[in-house]
C-alpha cells in the first residue's frame, strides 16, 4: 500500500470513528480564572523576587548560581574552576558576551585553549567538542519558577557544547528572566521556538535503584551567571 | 528474547508474587515515587486546575484529530520534515527499515520510545544486520539483559545494583562494581562512542505541536538530544494521539508530566525538533522523518468514552499508585503498556480474546484516576471493557454460570439470604483460619470466611443502637 493510500485510510478511519460525539466531561467554567489567580499568587511581582526564585529552583536541581555585573567577574570565576579541575580547553559560542569573557580568560590563563564550534564543519565539530571538558554558552531566556534555561538554535547556532562537555557555564542576562513558561511562549517567536532546547540543571538519571546520579550523557555540572543588565 | 503475551498473565503474576527481590524493589520504588511526587505537587497550588486544562485541550484535539493531523503534516512538510503514515506495526517497521537500507545505515542509537517497543522495531533492525542500541540507561540495561522494561519510566526497576554490576561485568567485560555512579560512568563511556559513530537516531515523541509543525522530546539524561543531533538521519515515531494544538498549550503539559513521571518540577531537557538543521546550523540531522502510527488508535476513537484512554501522556503515575502493580510489577502484564492505563489499552489494541484478563487486574479503587494528570477515568473504562469481554464470549463457562446464579439470587433477596446462610453454618465445621476450597484460590490467597452474623443483622443492630442513643 503506498503512502497516500495509508494516509487517506487513516484519516478516513478517524473521521468515521469521530462521527459519534464524545461522552466525556467538559471543563468547569471557572478553571481558567482560578488558574490565572493561583499562578499569579505564586509569581514574584518584581525582578528581584523572580531572580531569587530562579536561584532557589536552580540550586534545587544541583545547578550553581552567581549574580554578576561584569564580564571580568565571570571570567575570574570560570578561570578558578578551570584551574581547579585542570580543564585545558573551553568551547565558546559566538555570542559577543561569551567572546568577551573568553578573551579575559585567555589573558589570565595562557594555557587554556578556546575552541570555537562555529569554526568547525561537521563531523569535525562533534568529534572535537566531545574531547572538550568545559563550555561557555549564552541562554536567550531563563525561567524563574523552575530554574530553567532556554537555547534557541537561531541564537546559538549550535547545541553540541551544551551537551558534550562535562561542565557547562551559562550566562543569561537578567532582562531575559521570565516568570514561567506561559510568559516564555508569549515572548519567544514561534519560528525560533521550533528549534530549541530547555535545560534545567545538569543531566541525571535514577535508573539504578532510583539513586540519583548527575552527569548521565550530558554535563555533570551546570554553572549559571545571571548577568545584571545595565 | 522470550516472547511475552497478555494471555500468560496468570503465569507471570505467580512468578512475580514468588519473586521477593522483585516485590521489594517495586515496593520501594513505587513508595518513594509517591512520596516525592506529592512533595512536588504540594508546591503547585493550581495542580487540579492544570489537570482539568490538559484534559480539555486533549479532548478538543482528539475530537478533531483528522483536522489537527492534516494541519500538523502541512506544517511539518513546510519545515522540511518527511511525514510517513503507518496503519499498523508492520507498516511502521517497513518504513523505518527502508529508510535505514536506503541510507546504508549500520548503527542506530535510540532514545526511550514506548511506541518503538509497541511495534517491535529493534528485532527487525537487528535481523537485518543493523545494530540498534538503546541509550536511555534503564533501557540500555534491560536490552543488555534481554528483557522487556518493567515500568513505563524506570525500565530496570526490577534489577538491583548488584544485578546491574554483574550484567555489566559479564556483557561489557568491565570490572565488577555495584556503585551506581561507577556503573553510570561505564555506560556513559560506552554509549558516547556509539552516539558519535551512529548513522541514524530513532526517538519517540512526547508532544507534537500542530500549528508549528514541530515535536518535542522530554528527558533527563541528554541521550535523546545526542540521538537527535549527532547522526545524519533522525526518525521519530509517534502515535497519532500525541498532538497538541500550539505552543501556548504546551506549558500545561510540561507542568504536569515531570511531577507525574519522575517527581520533578521540570525535566532536565526539553528538545524541540522543527526540521533538519545540518545545512542551517552546521550540525544536527540532515534529514528528519516522522512516522505517524495508527496501529489501532483510530479504532479506539470509535467509542465515545474509551477514546479518553488516548489522552495518556505515558507518565507512569498510575503504575506507582496502583495496589495491583505494587504487588506484581510490570512484567506481569505481558505487554509494553502496563499498570492501570495498560489494562485499558491491552484489550483495545490486542482484542478481547488476547486481552481478556487485563481489565480484571484492578481493585477499581480509583487511585489511578485521582493521580492521572490527564484525568482519565480508568476505573469507569475498566468496567466498560469488562462488559465487552463478557459480551464477546471471552470468559470461561463456569464464571458465566456462577455470575448467572448470583444475578438470579441478587434479584431474589429472600433466596439470597437462605443460600448464604448455609455456607456460614457449614464453615463452622472448618478450623478458624480455613475456608472453602474455591477454584482459583490456593496457596497464595484464601477465599475468606463467610460472616455468620451477616450484613443485614449487623445493620439492624446498628440501627437499633443509633435509635436508642437518640
Amino acid at each position: 500500500m503506498n503512502m497516500n493510500s495509508n494516509r487517506e485510510k487513516i484519516l478516513s478511519n478517524i473521521r468515521e470513528a469521530l462521527r459519534t460525539s464524545s461522552n466525556l466531561p467538559d471543563m468547569p467554567e471557572d478553571i481558567d480564572e482560578k488558574l490565572v489567580e493561583k499562578l499569579k499568587a505564586v509569581t514574584p511581582p518584581d525582578l528581584e523576587g523572580r531572580r531569587e526564585q530562579f536561584r532557589q529552583e536552580l540550586e534545587l536541581v544541583s545547578g550553581e548560581y552567581y549574580w554578576v555585573n561584569s564580564t571580568k567577574e565571570v571570567a575570574l570565576i570560570i578561570s578558578d574552576i578551570l584551574q581547579e579541575n585542570r580543564y585545558e580547553e573551553l568551547a565558546v559560542t559566538d555570542e559577543s558576551l561569551c567572546q568577551e569573557i573568553a578573551e579575559v580568560i585567555v589573558n589570565q590563563l595562557k594555557e587554556v585553549r578556546i575552541v570555537r564550534p562555529s569554526e568547525m564543519g561537521y563531523p569535525e565539530r562533534k568529534n572535537r567538542l566531545a574531547q572538550v571538558d568545559a563550555a561557555l554558552v549564552k541562554a536567550a531566556f531563563a525561567v524563574a519558577d523552575i530554574g530553567s534555561l532556554v537555547f534557541p538554535y537561531d541564537n546559538t547556532g549550535t547545541s553540541l557544547p551544551h551537551f558534550l562537555s562535562d561542565c557547562i557555564f551559562v550566562i543569561v542576562e537578567e532582562k531575559d528572566l521570565v516568570s514561567n513558561q506561559f510568559e516564555l511562549f508569549e515572548k519567544i517567536s514561534p519560528e525560533k521556538a521550533k528549534n530549541m532546547v530547555f535545560m534545567t540543571g545538569p543531566s541525571r538519571t535514577a535508573d539504578i535503584e532510583k539513586v540519583l546520579v548527575l552527569g548521565a550523557h550530558g554535563p555533570r555540572r551546570l554553572i549559571v551567571f545571571m548577568y545584571q543588565s545595565s | 528474547m522470550m516472547k511475552v503475551s497478555p494471555l500468560k498473565i496468570k503465569k507471570y503474576i505467580s512468578q512475580s508474587l514468588h519473586n521477593q527481590q522483585l516485590r521489594q524493589a517495586v515496593d520501594k520504588a513505587t513508595d518513594s515515587s509517591l512520596i516525592t511526587r506529592q512533595k512536588v505537587v504540594d508546591q503547585i497550588p493550581y495542580w487540579e486546575e492544570l489537570r482539568f486544562k490538559t484534559h480539555a485541550i486533549k479532548k478538543e484535539v482528539i475530537e478533531n484529530l483528522a483536522d489537527y493531523l492534516e494541519e500538523f503534516e502541512k506544517n511539518c512538510v513546510k519545515n522540511g520534515i518527511y511525514v510517513h503514515w503507518a496503519e499498523n506495526s508492520a507498516e511502521a517497521r517497513r518504513i523505518i527499515l527502508d529508510l535505514a537500507v536506503k541510507n546504508k545505515v549500520k548503527k542506530v542509537v535510540k532514545s526511550k520510545s514506548l511506541t518503538t517497543e509497541e511495534i517491535h522495531l529493534n528485532k527487525l533492525l537487528i535481523e537485518n544486520g543493523i545494530e540498534a542500541l538503546e541509550t536511555d540507561l534503564g533501557e540500555y540495561i534491560v536490552q543488555l539483559n534481554e528483557q522487556i522494561p518493567s515500568h513505563l519510566i524506570i525500565p530496570a526497576l526490577h534489577l538491583s545494583r548488584r544485578d546491574v554490576g554483574k550484567l555489566f561485568a559479564e556483557k561489557l567485560g568491565v570490572d565488577y562494581t555495584e556503585d551506581p555512579v561507577q556503573l553510570l560512568r561505564i555506560a556513559r563511556a560506552k554509549l558516547r562512542e556509539k552516539f558519535l559513530s551512529a548513522d541514524m537516531g530513532i526517538s519517540g515523541v512526547n508532544f507534537a505541536i500542530a500549528k508549528a509543525g514541530c515535536f518535542c522530546i522530554v528527558e533527563n539524561e541528554a541521550n535523546a538530544h545526542l540521538t537527535i543531533t549527532l547522526p545524519k538521519i533522525h526518525v521519530a515515531v509517534m502515535g497519532i494521539e500525541k498532538l497538541i494544538p500550539d505552543f501556548s498549550s504546551l506549558p500545561y503539559f510540561l507542568k504536569v508530566l515531570p511531577p507525574s513521571a519522575t517527581s520533578q518540577k521540570s525535566s532536565t531537557y526539553v528538545n524541540f525538533v522543527g526540521g533538519p538543521s545540518r545545512s542551517k546550523y552546521g550540525e544536527g540531522p540532515e534529514e528528519v522523518h516522522l512516522v505517524l502510527l495508527d496501529n489501532g488508535r483510530s479504532r479506539i476513537l470509535r467509542d465515545a468514552q474509551l477514546r479518553e484512554t488516548l489522552f495518556c501522556i505515558r507518565c507512569g503515575a498510575c503504575l506507582n499508585v496502583c495496589p495491583v502493580y505494587q504487588q506484581i510489577g510490570g512484567h506481569a502484564y505481558g505487554w509494553v503498556y502496563m499498570g492501570p492505563i495498560g489494562i485499558t489499552l491491552i484489550p483495545q489494541f490486542l482484542g478481547e480474546a488476547t486481552g481478556k484478563y487485563a481489565p480484571y487486574l484492578s481493585s477499581l479503587c480509583g487511585a489511578c484516576f485521582n493521580t492521572c494528570p490527564m484525568r482519565i477515568n480508568i476505573p469507569h473504562h475498566l468496567l466498560k471493557l469488562r462488559k465487552r469481554i463478557v459480551e464477546s464470549g471471552n470468559t470461561i463457562i463456569i464464571e458465566r454460570l456462577g455470575m448467572s446464579v448470583w444475578a438470579f439470587l441478587a434479584r431474589h433477596p429472600h433466596l439470597y439470604r437462605l443460600v448464604t446462610w448455609f455456607p456460614a453454618k457449614i464453615q463452622q465445621l472448618f478450623p478458624k483460619d480455613k475456608s472453602f476450597p474455591v477454584p482459583g484460590y490456593g496457596k497464595e490467597r484464601s477465599f475468606g470466611r463467610f460472616d455468620a452474623k451477616g450484613f443485614r443483622k449487623r445493620y439492624k443492630k446498628l440501627e437499633k443502637e443509633e435509635s436508642e442513643k437518640t
